[in-house]
């Protein structure tokens, strides 16, 4: 049986240890923090610089894996979802859980630790922050490094409590996914499929696409 | 129509990625699905010096320093001083972060493990090329406009399933029997905005970190966390109401935000609660509509032409079926 308000008051805790042993840098997130003035690498294996800050619009110029730019302005900022260790709300639960400790008024967190660009301006245009990396993260973005992370990753317990027997939901569940548990990972297929899907979606054909259905740039 | 809801997938959940992630071997494993290995880092070097045992329940974050101080008094050959710990979260802080590559490579993984089980249509089949121009204009909302590689969407051919499902790096499935139950391509785009809102908002990752931090927690001090420590359990559930909720708006608003009708998004809702005849499980908000409609009253409203104008080639390209 699950005592709920415990498990919440520990979760708590042990979120709370993260953001102490995490103090300033939103390192948890997902979403790296670029500043203006920053140098960033193109960490995705192209990468198109529009005339604005939208897929929407024109790209002015293709930019490959590993070139860089310096980023002169942020733009679409957007804050860190709650449930992220860096959000404005955690931020400020652990400031004030500082400053009681410490017997002090809490500070306003900066909007700087918990928002982020969703793109970057630089000389030759905007370029989607999820293919920019800086250089420490660049340098991780090589096959082996990846793999290993992503293997490394290991989360004891996760078959914990499956049942056989569970219904309503876990019935619908196995619906979509039950016959995937047995399957074996099929990277051939799945490589055969991402290489013939490379470059088939034209921009012109999706912008006509937005244009007759009144979308996007549109709309 | 039994048999049918029998098959019925919380196809407004991340239930088939979830799904995916529990099925996952040891080889690419749950935790793999968006970065970060902190919690193993940690819980590794932990359990490597012995640490647990210590019955003391911290009452506050920092008494973790002091139960696990305490604890290396008790045993001077093992366990980890608060420096220790403290390096060990910035280490393990260097892998929070995957990366455009390493989320395509997570993606990657969960998408051969669920194709192998699938039949998907060809890449150039009208429906899929449909679906495609779909989840691309809802993609390019989002804040991942940009990945690896050119986004793959696949349709899965199996109308026994309503469902559709996002991995990180721009992997895009959509079960057919989902094309079926929705109306017309605005709901559609809600459903896909639903799925990548997910991803985009990270919520797969956090509930990681809050398991490892849980592990963490656990393994300093020899309490287990029932309840909370398995990512499973979650699974199970589906995710928490409020991260459904967050789904919910976000989803909405990037339907929006490429020109769809995020109303849209409260029809699909109100057909799926008759057809399971409740609320969608444990792991949603109680009044899903409300968020949708506080995003639809922030955007300029749109037009009934354009929705009509779409309906109608929704209709067309899937009677070609």
């Amino acid at each position: 049986m699950v005592d709920i308000r415990r498990s919440k008051v520990l979760l708590k805790v042990a979120m709370a240890i993260c953001c102490c042993a995490f103090p300033y840098a939103g390192m948890v997130s997902a979403f790296e923090r670029i500043n203006i003035g920053d140098e960033v690498y193109v960490a995705c294996e192209s990468v198109a610089a529009y005339s604005v800050p939208s897929v929407y619009s024109s790209a002015r110029k293709e930019l490959r894996f590993g070139s860089s730019f310096t980023v002169t302005g942020l733009k679409h900022m957007f804050a860190l979802p709650s449930t992220d260790f860096s959000s404005r709300k955690n931020l400020e639960k652990l400031e004030m859980d500082d400053a009681k400790r410490e017997g002090r008024r809490p500070e306003a967190i900066p909007e700087e630790k918990f928002m982020r660009a969703a793109w970057l301006h630089f000389v030759g245009g905007y370029v989607p922050a999820s293919c920019a990396a800086s250089k420490s993260l660049f340098e991780t973005q090589t096959e082996r490094e990846v793999t290993k992370r992503i293997e490394s990753l290991n989360l004891d317990g996760t078959n914990k409590n499956f049942s056989e027997d569970e219904s309503g939901d876990m019935t619908a569940m196995r619906g979509a996914t039950g016959r995937t548990k047995g399957g074996k990972a099929d990277y051939d297929m799945i490589d055969a499929l991402i290489r013939s899907n490379q470059g088939i979606a034209s921009a012109r054909a999706l912008e006509e696409f937005r244009r007759e259905g009144m979308l996007g740039e549109y709309k | 129509m039994k048999a049918r809801t029998k098959h019925v997938a919380k196809f407004l959940s991340v239930y088939a990625l979830v799904g995916l992630l529990s099925s996952t071997s040891q080889a690419n494993p749950p935790g793999g699905l968006l970065g970060g290995d902190a919690g193993k880092t940690l819980r590794e070097m932990m359990q490597k010096r012995g640490q647990s045992g210590n019955e003391a329940q911290p009452k506050s974050a920092l008494d973790i320093f002091n139960t696990t101080k305490k604890s290396n008094e008790g045993d001077k050959k093992g366990g980890v001083s608060p420096l220790e710990l403290m390096g060990n979260a910035l280490e393990a802080k260097k892998n929070s972060t995957l990366g455009p590559m390493g989320r395509y490579f997570a993606g990657r993984a969960l998408s051969a493990q669920l194709i192998s089980t699938v039949r998907v249509l060809p890449i150039d089949d009208p429906l899929t090329q449909y679906v495609r121009a779909v989840s691309l204009t809802v993609l390019g909302a989002s804040n991942y406009a940009g990945n690896y590689k050119d986004p793959l969407i696949l349709v899965i051919d199996d109308k026994e399933i309503i469902n559709a499902c996002v991995a990180p790096g721009g992997f895009i499935f959509v079960w057919t029997g989902l094309l079926d139950f929705v109306k017309n391509e605005d709901e559609l785009a809600f459903v896909l905005g639903h799925e990548v809102a997910h991803v985009e908002l990270d919520h797969s990752l956090n509930h990681i970190k809050s398991q490892q931090a849980a592990d963490l927690f656990r393994d300093a001090t020899g309490n287990a966390l029932d309840g909370m420590g398995s990512l499973f359990r979650a699974m199970d559930l589906g995710f928490s109401a409020k991260l459904e909720g967050e789904a919910d708006a976000r989803g909405a608003e990037l339907a929006a935000k490429a020109g769809y009708d995020p109303r849209a998004g409260v029809a699909v809702i109100e057909r799926l609660e008759k057809l399971q005849g409740r609320q969608h499980g444990t792991g949603y908000p109680a009044d899903r509509r409300s968020a949708i409609e506080r995003v639809a009253m922030s955007v300029k409203p749109v037009s009934a032409a354009a929705v009509a104008k779409r309906t109608e080639r929704f209709r067309a390209r899937l009677s070609r079926q």
